[in-house]
């Protein structure tokens, strides 16, 4: 579609408009390890939420077409809601769905007014037409918190005054959209939800919590990573059945998904051999990568919610 | 939602020159609409051609304006002359709300008294040209078919699960 004059600026605040099923994201729903309940509660939670929506009216349901994703960072949460799209595509009766990734941090702008505009611009001019064929259509909100900042904690040397407008373009497009176009989905990601406006998240349909993984959990990151990673090394396909992996995992308690992947590199750079050869990477060498990992990455719980 | 469109004229641009822009627009609207055939506004609007250069020129779409409706959508479209139309921002974009119009759309015309005779004249050639009041709000909207769930492939994938 043609995009011109004042929403050409709109293009640069949305980082993906993408129509699923798209190869690209096939793989990104089962690469996230989490309980099974945060996948089956949020695919679910979409799926009643456009439902009821387009059979019942707002004043029945009180449905916003808004879903949370809250937890530390590196758990996956932008990753699940990417995903989300894809699945979604799965359910629909047109087997397509559609996935618009909204910069949240580039709608705020330091100039007076201008962050309003522009959320407004984006969440009822631009977001909306491109939802306007129907397609069931995921609008992820990455890092919620720079657009739906809590009112009331809005520090006078911050512009509250802008803040206010923002937070306020914010739910007043969330109302006017639940409305018009029952084919939307909002999924807001936020590893601050006490940083979130309290009537963003009272607007909330469904709250789900993505936690660090567990030891097992870990186990199964390192696997699946090692697994993909043995398309180009064969050699840690057997890595990945390895017994040791547990010991591994064990050591990384703690850590989120995205540093649990990382310690796989980190291994690899621990000696001359396995730079050379990634295959080569043996138990011993994720042993101290994940040591090196857990000393030096600044682990501890991050998760910054009150 | 109730949208607005504000066109500059002179001396942005002449009064016919402003009419393109406005007509293109409502095309543009509506014919993403699979019920809307590409064309097709433009040979309706077609009833107006001389006419909506004179209600811009004369300054009867400043205030009033021309009002889009359908299904879903309900916009008004005014354009604007003089220091206004150098401080207009235009969103010349398509209209939320046209994809999914339907073939009784309705563009209501203004009566702006000296004009009066032609405008009912223009509206009798086309049934999708009005010069009733417009009504308030877009009527109530349809379901929208594309985002049904389709509940058996949600069972098949429930049972991956």
């Amino acid at each position: 579609m043609q995009i011109r004059h004042a929403d050409g600026e709109m293009a640069e605040t949305t980082r993906v408009v993408r129509v699923m099923p798209d190869p690209a994201y096939a793989g990104l729903w089962d690469s996230i390890v989490v309980d099974h309940s945060v996948k089956e509660r949020l695919l679910r939670g979409t799926a009643l939420n456009l439902r009821l929506r387009a059979d019942l009216p707002f004043e029945t349901t009180a449905l916003h077409g808004l879903v949370l994703l809250h937890g530390p960072p590196g758990t996956g949460k932008t990753t699940l809601a990417r995903g989300l799209a894809h699945q979604l595509a799965k359910i629909t009766t047109s087997r397509r769905a559609r996935l618009i990734e909204v910069d949240s941090h580039g709608l705020m702008s330091a100039e007076h007014g201008e962050s309003q505009k522009a959320v407004t611009r984006l969440l009822t001019e631009y977001v909306p037409r491109l939802g306007d064929d129907g397609m069931a259509t995921v609008v992820l909100l990455d890092e919620v918190e720079s657009m739906a900042i809590a009112r009331s904690e809005a520090s006078l040397a911050a512009n509250p005054a802008d803040v206010h407008r923002a937070t306020d373009a914010v739910l007043a497009a969330l109302d006017s959209n639940t409305v018009d176009y029952s084919n939307l989905v909002f999924v807001a990601t936020s590893n601050f939800v006490g940083a979130l406006d309290e009537a963003f998240l009272s607007r909330v349909d469904v709250h789900i919590h993505v936690p660090a993984p567990d030891e097992s959990g870990i186990a199964k990151i390192l696997e699946h990573a090692l697994e993909s990673m043995a398309t180009a090394y064969p050699g840690l396909g057997q890595l990945a059945c390895d017994a040791g992996i547990e010991r591994v995992a064990e050591r990384l308690v703690g850590a989120d998904g995205r540093r649990v992947r990382k310690t796989i590199t980190e291994a690899m750079l621990g000696r001359q051999e396995t730079v050379l050869d990634p295959g080569s990477t043996t138990v011993d060498d994720l042993l101290a990568a994940a040591s090196r990992v857990m000393e030096d990455g600044g682990i501890h719980n991050r998760e910054a919610e009150v | 939602m109730e949208r607005h469109r504000k066109i500059a004229a002179s001396p942005v641009r002449s009064a016919a020159q402003a009419w393109k822009v406005v007509a293109t627009l409502v095309a543009d609207t509506l014919e993403r609409s699979p019920a809307v055939p590409a064309g097709s506004v433009g040979v309706e609007l077609a009833a107006l051609d001389g006419l909506g250069p004179a209600l811009i020129a004369g300054g009867h779409l400043e205030s009033k304006g021309l009002v889009l409706c359908d299904v879903g959508l309900h916009v008004t479209v005014t354009v604007v002359t003089a220091d206004a139309a150098f401080r207009v921002k235009e969103n010349l974009n398509p209209v939320p709300g046209g994809a999914s119009a339907t073939d009784g759309w309705t563009l209501y015309l203004p009566l702006p008294g000296a004009l009066n005779a032609s405008v009912e004249a223009a509206a009798k050639r086309s049934s999708h040209l009005s010069v009733e009041p417009p009504p308030k709000s877009a009527p109530a909207g349809k379901k929208r078919e594309g985002s049904a769930i389709d509940l058996d492939a949600l069972r098949e994938e429930a049972t991956k699960w």
